[in-house]
């Protein structure tokens, strides 16, 4: 197949936009933007959840930031909403207050090691189901996004 | 009639098997909807939400593959980019595999086997990736071919399963389920209105039966209760069957029954359909109708006693069946209450009773009278107690003289007088008749007894005047008390016990012979006479009168009247006074008027005479005056020649 110099063009602009070397996490809120990556994430107090989900069998440990801890970070002024965007173009909405009660953690890792993408990584939203049962239905499972790659808050 | 049927029919039992049967198809309805939806119930709707969820999400990630696929084969995709999206799906692969969420999907149909060989294909395409994508000049081909194929079944597999498949089985059977229950909750509907429609009549008509006599089927004293209005124009007759209890006695409780029914039988003959026909006790009825057109309550009430006036055979015997009816009649213009008309009724069934007929109808003037004897008896009550009345009793004297001698006055015969500040002159009989009806017929004749012992006492006492003085006992004075009551209110007040002369009736005489006779038998070992009132009058035979050791017969003034016109009636008493005579009673002769009368009781053997004709009744100072006259002649204690037997004119 033959490249056409347009072509060419666009692979280099893709490229240099998506940058997967490393997995990150953008915040952005306006024209307001913060990107965490990984090691970033894990130099935030980190918070291990121990639970039973939906989607494997007995329970497994996650480990991450809290949502708040991440929120705050980026820094917290009257916003009222976030949108969670996934990889695999996945979003969901919700407003803070809600969120912030459940005890939400970006997740960086499950039973101590790293999430691929097929492992739902590189961040996941894990709330911690067994302890508060009354979270575990899909009103909340739902805020539970996999392979999170940005949060938009407004 | 079509309105009983209906009642009847509740209570069949054929109706009781319907409502069981409508019952049990509602529980048969209820248990069929219930395994058919038990079904239903293993599924979880929130799984089927994921599912079909899941399903979308993993036709959207193979898309968006694809998407890049081609952008890469075209030249300007990002192989990165094709990394990524192809662990996004492996991801879901994984997720359809192995999460909890997603084990309904995985179970149904050949589902996981389809899942499994497809994730399989695709891992094996990794290294054919990866060499693509490592590739100085990426070689897409194979992949774009595999992935063409790959697509096609992910795409089946997500079609099959909403259209075909279990979603689209679980939305039929859950309409289906949908349709039963409506169904059923109309059956429930259905039934339960047709139960409470059953029961709500159903308690009509046990009230309705509760209304009605078992026996004879008439509305009872229940119906009675419920009853607020009667028409004005209707009668309100109440009625007894006379003989009731002597059937009930002697025949027992079916027997009544048969009488009762056939005593309602001649009732109806008389009575409308219009009219109602009420049992408020056995043997009795109260009949609520309107006078035939043309006829009087009179007639009306006349009709039903002629009715229910029939024989009645018990065994070997015949009872004659009669009623009592009390009636108040249709009103016209100001008309009481039911429940006012309804006591008027019984109290014209109680004066029927009293007076001894067979029907009474109640109008202003049974009304007015009630009235009246309630004043006097309340007016006596008081008078005996001394207290201030209305009313006043007093005493006047009726001479007996001899039959020879006008002028000759062997004694007097005591009346009672009674006024009334409102109703004016009571007949003595009337008050009798009260005294004896409430209980205080020993009052009046104590009252009797000290009055005429006041009055007379002096005239007895001091002035020695010897003549009888006669005094009628009512039935309640004919007690144990009497001879103390003598005694003492007459005799030790100053009468000599042989002046008094106790009239009694035939009648009352005989309600207790044999006590009557032993208190004539102690008075008369004081010295007190009898004498038998109204002799000839009474119901009782003449064995009665020949055993009552009575001094003197009263010949009633029935058979004095008209004797001057008629020889066979002046022959009739004349045989009277023979009798009396022979059996050594003195008789007095009563109502005798004029003179021709008197001369032919004279002619005919009568000793003693009582009558307008000598002298009327009057009170005791005209009595007075007329012993005191010179011209008269009476006994005295110590018996003197008659020219100088007057010592009152001392």
């Amino acid at each position: 197949m033959k490249r056409s110099p347009l072509s060419a063009f666009f692979a280099l602009l893709l490229l240099s936009v998506s940058a997967f070397a490393a997995p990150e996490l953008t915040i952005r809120h306006g024209a307001q933007t913060l990107v965490f990556d990984r090691e970033e994430l894990e130099t935030f107090p980190q918070t291990t959840i121990v639970t039973a989900t939906p989607y494997f069998d007995g329970t497994r440990e996650f480990t991450g930031p809290t949502l708040r801890r991440v929120l705050e970070a980026f820094g917290l002024a009257g916003q009222r909403g976030l949108t969670f965007r996934a990889l695999n173009d996945y979003q969901v909405t919700a407003t803070l207050d809600e969120l912030m009660g459940l005890g939400a953690i970006v997740a960086t890792r499950m039973d101590g090691n790293l999430m691929s993408v097929r492992n739902r990584g590189p961040f996941w939203i894990m709330l911690p189901l067994s302890d508060r049962p009354a979270l575990n239905n899909e009103t909340f499972h739902r805020y539970m996004v996999w392979q999170l790659s940005a949060i938009e808050l407004d | 009639m079509i309105r009983k049927t209906v009642q009847k029919r509740l209570l069949l039992r054929r109706t009781f098997v319907f409502l069981f049967v409508v019952m049990l198809g509602l529980v048969g309805a209820s248990f069929y909807t219930y395994l058919q939806d038990r079904k239903l119930q293993s599924f979880s709707l929130a799984a089927v939400r994921v599912s079909s969820w899941s399903l979308a999400q993993l036709r959207q990630e193979a898309s968006t593959l694809d998407r890049e696929l081609a952008l890469a084969a075209a030249g300007v995709g990002d192989p990165d980019e094709v990394m990524l999206r192809y662990d996004v799906l492996w991801s879901r692969y994984d997720y359809l595999l192995k999460s909890d969420e997603s084990a309904p999907l995985r179970h149904y149909g050949d589902n996981e086997t389809r899942l499994k060989a497809l994730f399989a294909d695709y891992q094996a395409q990794e290294s054919t990736l990866l060499a693509a994508s490592a590739a100085a000049q990426p070689g897409w081909e194979p992949l774009v071919s595999f992935w063409t194929g790959h697509k096609a079944q992910i795409d089946r597999l997500v079609v099959d399963n909403f259209i075909g498949g279990k979603l689209g089985q679980l939305m039929i059977d859950l309409e289906a389920s949908r349709d039963r229950l409506s169904r059923l909750r109309l059956l429930t509907l259905a039934a339960i209105v047709i139960i409470f429609a059953y029961l709500a009549l159903a308690l009509l008509a046990s009230r309705k039966q509760a209304r009605i006599d078992r026996v004879t089927g008439l509305p009872n004293s229940n119906y009675l209760q419920s009853i607020r209005t009667v028409d004005p124009a209707r009668a309100i007759v109440v009625c007894e069957i006379r003989e009731f209890q002597l059937v009930l006695a002697e025949c027992g409780q079916r027997e009544v029954a048969e009488l009762s029914r056939a005593f309602i039988r001649q009732l109806w003959s008389k009575l409308a359909a219009t009219d109602e026909l009420i049992q408020i006790a056995q043997g009795e009825f109260v009949i609520l109708a309107v006078p035939a057109a043309g006829l009087e309550i009179e007639e009306m009430v006349g009709g039903l006693v002629a009715a229910t006036t029939f024989d009645w055979q018990i065994g070997d015997a015949v009872v004659r069946i009669s009623g009592v009816f009390g009636a108040d009649a249709p009103c016209v213009g100001n008309c009481s209450g039911w429940q006012s008309r309804y006591q008027q009724a019984h109290r014209a069934l109680a004066q029927a009773h009293l007076e001894g007929r067979s029907h009474y109808i109640n109008g202003a003037e049974l009304r007015r009278r009630i009235r009246q004897e309630t004043v006097i008896h309340s007016g006596l009550v008081r008078f005996f107690q001394g207290e201030p009345s209305g009313l006043r009793l007093t005493m006047v004297y009726q001479p007996i003289v001899s039959a020879d001698n006008i002028r000759h006055i062997t004694g007097a015969e005591v009346l009672l007088r009674c006024q009334d500040q409102v109703i004016g002159f009571v007949p003595p009989n009337l008050v009798v008749e009260i005294c004896e009806r409430y209980g205080l017929g020993e009052a009046l004749g104590r009252w009797i007894f000290r009055e005429v012992a006041r009055e007379t006492g002096q005239l007895y006492g001091e002035l020695g005047y010897h003549g009888t003085l006669s005094i009628n006992l009512n039935p309640a004075m004919l007690s144990e008390t009497l001879v103390g009551d003598v005694r003492a209110l007459l005799i030790d007040a100053g009468i000599p016990a042989t002046a008094l002369c106790m009239e009694i009736t035939e009648d009352n005489a005989a309600l207790s012979f044999e006590r009557v006779n032993e208190l004539i038998r102690q008075l008369q070992a004081l010295g007190v006479t009898f004498a038998l009132d109204d002799f000839g009058t009474g119901h009782s035979s003449l064995e009665y009168v020949r055993e009552l050791k009575v001094d003197r017969v009263k010949i009633d003034r029935c058979f004095v009247d008209g004797i001057e016109h008629n020889r066979d009636m002046a022959r009739f008493l004349g045989s009277i006074i023979a009798m009396a005579d022979q059996a050594y009673m003195k008789s007095v002769i009563e109502g005798v008027e004029n003179q021709a009368q008197w001369d032919l009781v004279r002619q005919l053997g009568g000793t003693l005479i009582q009558g307008y004709h000598a002298y009327r009744p009057m009170p005791f100072n005209d009595y007075m005056a007329l012993l005191l006259d010179p011209q008269t002649e009476y006994p005295t204690a110590t018996p003197l020649p008659v020219s100088a037997s007057h010592p009152l004119a001392r």
